[in-house]
């Protein structure tokens, strides 16, 4: 840590500043109180205040080194208390010899000097407690500000990693059942085969190339689910139908990197695996107030067919995604009816973090 | 002529297993199906010699739909992921490909069946179906449904609609609030695989969803009986009794 005095032209600026006001004080009161000619109690106060303030720059070391969360009390007063008698002599000894030898002809301000022992002691008693009391103040202001500092990176570093691992990961079941689709089409279709590789690999470089942490805008989201469905569809046929209804106006806004691909494959795990009727997936994008959008994803699904397993991770998964990434309760709402499942989807401007 | 039916819901996954077929002039594929239920009932028709069968498809799994048959033609397992499975198969040393699969892997299997086929027409190859059945029940996972059938229909009854289960011999009466449907599973299968903090297993021979219970009523010495809440009467034990305080907290 830097001398808090003279770490910067400002704070020297600051520090002279305050030595100043105390100098007029000084002037005023030998002035005032002691009928001390005007000139006479300037040159005092200039000699004193001016010898002081050096003093006090250097009064910054033993406060920095007598940290008061490491020593004792005791030590930190016997410290205190000797390296104030040491500048209280050294000030008064340097000051009168200068005013002495300088004005040694006005008998009355020699007298002064004589008899000021005790007012020049309570006077630097206490600009030594002012002082060292400012600078504790700053340390202690200045461990704070690094502590929360500390503390919020610390906390990002912990959203990090629950990030990682909330992250879809792709699902060895669609990887698979869709290589099984292409090695079916090379023999019976091989354009078809082609246009599907193409596509499946589009949908995997995405998943693999981007920072899983960073936002990244609607519009390129978007093409991926079309790359993915478009697997599902050779997969599935006319049992899946994909509609999407994007205003113009949220493509480039930022969304978090895959938040529709597990809602989108949800869909397509509840709703077309377990029906033998068609499935309508519908995406819907508009903006809405505080420069927000509003995404909703929905599906109809078989009200008869029974889920094999229970529901629900996948959809917890990107509602802390939402929570941690924003810092905002609420974005991920759902709601499921007789024939309808829907998922509201609200993404803020802008992330809560920086970085990100 | 070895009779096929292959059940798998992506087309194109039956495509590939047809034309890997095409070949083998002593094999006739007489239907494809897309789903369990529809399956079920081709078998029940055509009565095929072999099966080419998907796990997860829509309604009921294949394995689900397996164990609603009383007795079943040589099969060969098809499947891209399912951990479960796999580990099954594996155990069992049952016939099973991974999708995608080659066609020398494909006819290593077809082989195998042929040769089964030849050698002995059905028989105790069929426990090994049973096996892979009963180690899929062997996973931890609690069932969030049973699949039965009644009087040739097949029922897919959620969970939540148990009330009790009742052992009968070798099967357990299952009863919802409006029907009651045999299946041969075991007391014990249920009792490791429903919800420990809804259904209890009162006595040896009931499990019951604790919100059923109305009343409990001394029996005997020991014992008690539980009134349920359409005045059904179950037998409950010294140890279920516990297991029912210990749950309820009473």
């Amino acid at each position: 840590m830097k001398n808090p005095t003279t770490q910067n032209i400002r704070s020297i600026f600051i520090y002279s500043i305050t030595w100043v006001i105390i100098l007029l004080i000084h002037t005023a009161t030998l002035h005032v109180l002691y009928g001390l000619p005007l000139f006479l109690s300037f040159i005092d106060g200039l000699v004193f205040n001016t010898i002081y303030a050096l003093i006090g720059v250097a009064l910054w070391y033993p406060v920095f080194y007598n940290d008061f969360e490491k020593k004792s009390i005791l030590t930190l007063f016997i410290h205190h208390l000797s390296i104030m008698s040491l500048t209280l002599i050294f000030w008064i000894s340097i000051g009168n010899f200068i005013l002495k030898s300088s004005f040694n002809t006005f008998e009355s301000y020699i007298n002064l000097i004589e008899n000021g022992y005790p007012w020049r002691i309570f006077t630097g008693v206490f600009l030594y407690f002012g002082l060292v009391m400012i600078y504790y103040l700053f340390i202690y202001v200045n461990n704070l500000r690094e502590h929360i500092i500390q503390e919020s990176l610390l906390r990002e570093k912990i959203n990090e990693n629950e990030l990682q691992t909330l992250r879809s990961q792709i699902n060895p079941h669609f990887l698979f059942n869709s290589l099984n689709s292409i090695s079916s089409l090379t023999l019976s279709n091989p354009d078809k085969a082609h246009e599907m590789i193409i596509k499946l690999s589009g949908f995997l470089r995405y998943s693999l190339a981007h920072d899983p942490n960073n936002l990244i805008a609607l519009k390129q989201e978007i093409e991926n689910l079309e790359s993915y469905i478009a697997v599902e569809k050779v997969r599935f046929g006319n049992k899946l139908i994909f509609i999407k209804e994007i205003n113009e106006e949220c493509h480039k806004h930022k969304v978090p990197f895959l938040i529709l691909q597990p809602l989108i494959e949800n869909a397509i795990k509840h709703g077309v695996y377990e029906s033998l009727e068609p499935i309508t997936i519908k995406v819907l994008c508009e903006k809405i107030e505080n420069k927000q959008i509003k995404i909703t994803i929905e599906n109809n699904f078989d009200p008869q067919a029974i889920p094999l397993k229970g529901t629900g991770t996948g959809m917890k998964n990107i509602k802390e995604r939402l929570k941690i990434i924003y810092q905002l309760n609420d974005l991920f709402t759902f709601e499921k009816s007789k024939h309808l499942f829907k998922v509201v989807l609200v993404i803020p401007h802008k992330p809560a973090f920086r970085n990100m | 002529m070895i009779k096929v039916i292959i059940i798998d819901d992506e087309a194109p996954a039956r495509e590939i297993v047809k034309s890997f077929l095409k070949d083998n002039s002593d094999v006739e594929i007489c239907a494809e199906y897309a789903d369990g239920f529809s399956a079920f009932k081709g078998i029940k028709e055509h009565q095929p010699d072999l099966l080419f069968l998907d796990v997860q498809m829509p309604k009921i799994t294949g394995f689900e739909m397996l164990e609603l048959m009383d007795d079943y033609p040589e099969i060969i397992f098809t499947t891209a992921y399912d951990q479960y499975a796999i580990k099954a198969f594996s155990k069992n040393a049952l016939d099973y490909i991974l999708k995608p699969f080659s066609r020398d892997r494909f006819n290593q299997a077809l082989d195998k069946a042929r040769t089964k086929l030849a050698n002995k027409p059905n028989s105790e190859d069929n426990v090994s179906v049973e096996k892979v059945i009963d180690s899929i029940s062997d996973t931890p996972d609690s069932i969030f449904r049973i699949v039965v059938k009644k009087r040739g229909d097949i029922h897919v009854i959620p969970v939540t609609e148990l009330t009790y289960i009742e052992a009968q011999d070798d099967y357990v009466m299952l009863h919802t609030k409006t029907d009651r449907f045999l299946k041969e599973k075991t007391m014990k299968f249920y009792e490791s695989h429903l919800d420990p903090l809804t259904f209890v297993r009162v006595h040896r021979s009931f499990i019951v969803r604790i919100d059923e219970v109305k009343r409990l009523e001394p029996y005997g010495k020991s014992s008690y009986i539980a009134i349920l809440s359409k005045g059904q009467k179950v037998n409950v034990s010294l140890s279920g009794y516990k297991r029912l305080k210990e749950v309820l907290n009473f």
